[in-house]
């Protein structure tokens, strides 16, 4: 179904804009997840997504967001998730899962404040918060810090993130990042983000 | 008959280069130019008045000169340098000053005197350029003017800065007056084993020219068999095979809006608990009929409820991709304490090949976890004839 989604918007005929974001997240022990969320603009500030997860935890999962400008400083967004995660075992089972995003950032020239937290998936609570710094004229670093709880009732694990982005005149933009953190010293490891779309 | 009379005051003069004699006519002491042979001024005679007149160029609009034919009258009296006319018709159009020509009578009503169009009134002076008054101290106590057209202010506008089209205007662009349609469809959620439900439905739509959204009434019939616990061994567990049927009549109401728009409805149906009665309850971001997302929790009685999530993005004019994902739960079974909780997603493609029909096709999985042994195909369509 992705797969047709994605061919679907590949063929389209209007320009139309997208992004796909790729995680990874490695703690040495048992949280160790991926992800893959394409989303397409329906029109700016209306994205509609499909969400592949799969790791410790698999599930399938259709987004929706809506980005709203409240001023020219400050643009605020919420993501609703709805779909299906996997059976583990029988403290983890599976079935319909239902989670949330929320997104607010703060421009204030050349720092932009980045705020996230949502019920992750339906899996785990998640909040993270940094700022985008322009370097140049089209390119941003992006410091974070993030916080999560995954699969369940779990400690929550921090994570320490630096990325760097680069956009063109078209719209298309690309970034990674690169991260470090765990539950504790001795459950951390890496973790990696790359996106790459086109903003209309 | 009401018998206009035109005195015309003639004076002969003779033009060298006509084969015609040229006969200057006053008329109420002001002249007029008549051309016209003089042997046919006879009392009696019936002639054709042409007149000078304006009319628009029909390329380029402006006003040029030429002749219009202003019916016919009669000569009732000829004398030294005077001629009299009586005019058939009234309101000819026929003014002291005109410039008439006179031929043979055409027994045709008059064409009618074209005037040029009324100037248009001077715009309203620019508000801008007024100075503003000085603003009025507002006390403490006075109530806020920030209403709830502000606050959906910000849904209507994209994060780029563009304001939404309406969602009437949207709708009238894709399929002009064509506002009301009949929308026939069928669906089949397979749980795996196969065990699912299907549903069927008829509903007649409206888009008003003003007042809600949308309008809809419709009648749906749902069949489900479920595996639920029961006295047969499936995969080690007690399962068995249940029915749930029903049948609903269902109304939606949804506002205008295309930045945020409310969704309702209530329905009322027969199903295995005998009457019961349901509700719809949802929110719409995006025009209905064009790039969205739809948000609605549906709950049909005992059949249980479901969330759904629809977003729609436009790919060329007529047509249309989007993801439809439900969530929700199944009849209660076993003495009514156990319900079991599905979940589907479909790829949608809808289109309009022509604006009186709308199509739409929905294909993917279903079921109760994210295993093939636990899915089933999804697969619905609907069809909306449009008028």
């Amino acid at each position: 179904m992705v797969a047709l989604f994605l061919a679907s918007l590949a063929l389209a005929a209007d320009p139309t804009g997208f992004s796909l974001e790729t995680r990874y997240t490695n703690s040495f022990g048992p949280d160790a997840w991926g992800s893959l969320h394409f989303r397409a603009d329906a029109q700016p500030g209306l994205q509609v997504g499909a969400l592949l997860i799969g790791g410790n935890r698999d599930a399938a999962i259709a987004t929706t967001r809506r980005t709203l400008r409240l001023t020219d400083e400050v643009v605020v967004g919420f993501e609703l998730q709805l779909g299906m995660i996997r059976t583990v075992n029988k403290d983890q089972p599976g079935g319909p899962t239902a989670g949330f995003a929320t997104e607010t950032r703060v421009a204030f020239d050349p720092l932009t404040v980045h705020l996230e937290g949502g019920h992750l998936h339906g899996i785990g609570l998640f909040a993270e918060g940094g700022v985008d710094v322009a370097l140049a004229e089209a390119w941003t670093l992006s410091p974070r810090l993030r916080a999560e709880t995954w699969s369940g009732d779990r400690d929550p694990a921090l994570r320490v993130q630096m990325g760097l982005g680069h956009s063109w005149r078209s719209g298309f933009f690309v970034s990674a990042a690169g991260s470090a953190g765990g539950r504790d010293v001795v459950h951390m490891g890496p973790g990696f983000t790359f996106d790459i779309g086109r903003s209309l | 008959m009401w018998i206009a009379v035109l005195s015309l005051l003639v004076s002969p003069v003779v033009a060298a280069d006509s084969p015609d004699a040229g006969i200057l006519i006053a008329a109420d002491g002001v002249q007029l130019t008549v051309e016209i042979a003089t042997d046919t001024l006879l009392p009696g005679s019936i002639v054709a008045i042409y007149v000078g007149d304006l009319r628009p160029d029909p390329r380029t609009g402006e006003a040029v000169d030429g002749l219009r034919y202003g019916g016919d009258g009669r000569i009732i009296w000829v004398g030294d340098g005077l001629v009299q006319v009586a005019l058939s018709y009234p309101e000819q159009g026929i003014e002291p000053g005109a410039v008439v020509e006179l031929g043979a009578p055409m027994k045709a009503t008059p064409t009618p005197a074209w005037r040029p169009p009324e100037p248009e009134p001077d715009p309203p002076p620019d508000d801008k350029a007024v100075p503003e008054p000085e603003p009025t101290p507002v006390a403490l106590n006075e109530p806020k003017t920030s209403s709830g057209a502000e606050f959906l202010s910000y849904f209507n506008t994209t994060t780029s800065g563009d304001v939404l089209p309406s969602s009437r205007a949207a709708f009238t662009s894709r399929y002009g007056d064509r506002r009301q349609s009949i929308r026939a469809g069928a669906g089949w959620s397979d749980d795996g084993f196969g065990s699912g439900a299907g549903v069927g439905g008829l509903a007649w739509r409206m888009v008003p020219q003003k007042g809600p959204g949308l309008i809809e009434i419709g009648l749906d019939g749902v069949r489900a068999n479920r595996w639920v616990a029961g006295d047969v061994k499936l995969k080690g567990e007690e399962a068995g095979l249940e029915p749930a049927i029903g049948y609903w009549l269902w109304t939606r109401l949804d506002t205008a809006g295309n930045g945020l728009a409310g969704i309702s409805g209530l329905a009322l149906g027969v199903d295995g608990d005998g009457l019961a009665l349901g509700f719809l309850v949802g929110l719409r971001s995006g025009v209905a009929h064009g790039d969205r997302i739809e948000l609605t929790y549906t709950h049909r009685g005992s059949l249980g409820g479901r969330l759904a999530m629809d977003g729609r993005v436009r790919l060329s004019d007529p047509l249309r991709i989007g993801v439809r994902t439900r969530v929700g739960d199944l009849p209660r079974h076993g003495d009514g304490t156990f319900r079991q909780n599905r979940a589907d997603s479909v790829l949608l493609v809808s289109a309009d090949p022509t604006p009186w029909l709308t199509f739409e096709i929905g294909a993917g999985l279903g079921g109760y976890d994210l295993l093939f042994d636990d899915a089933g195909l999804v697969l619905d369509g609907a069809v909306e004839v449009r008028w």
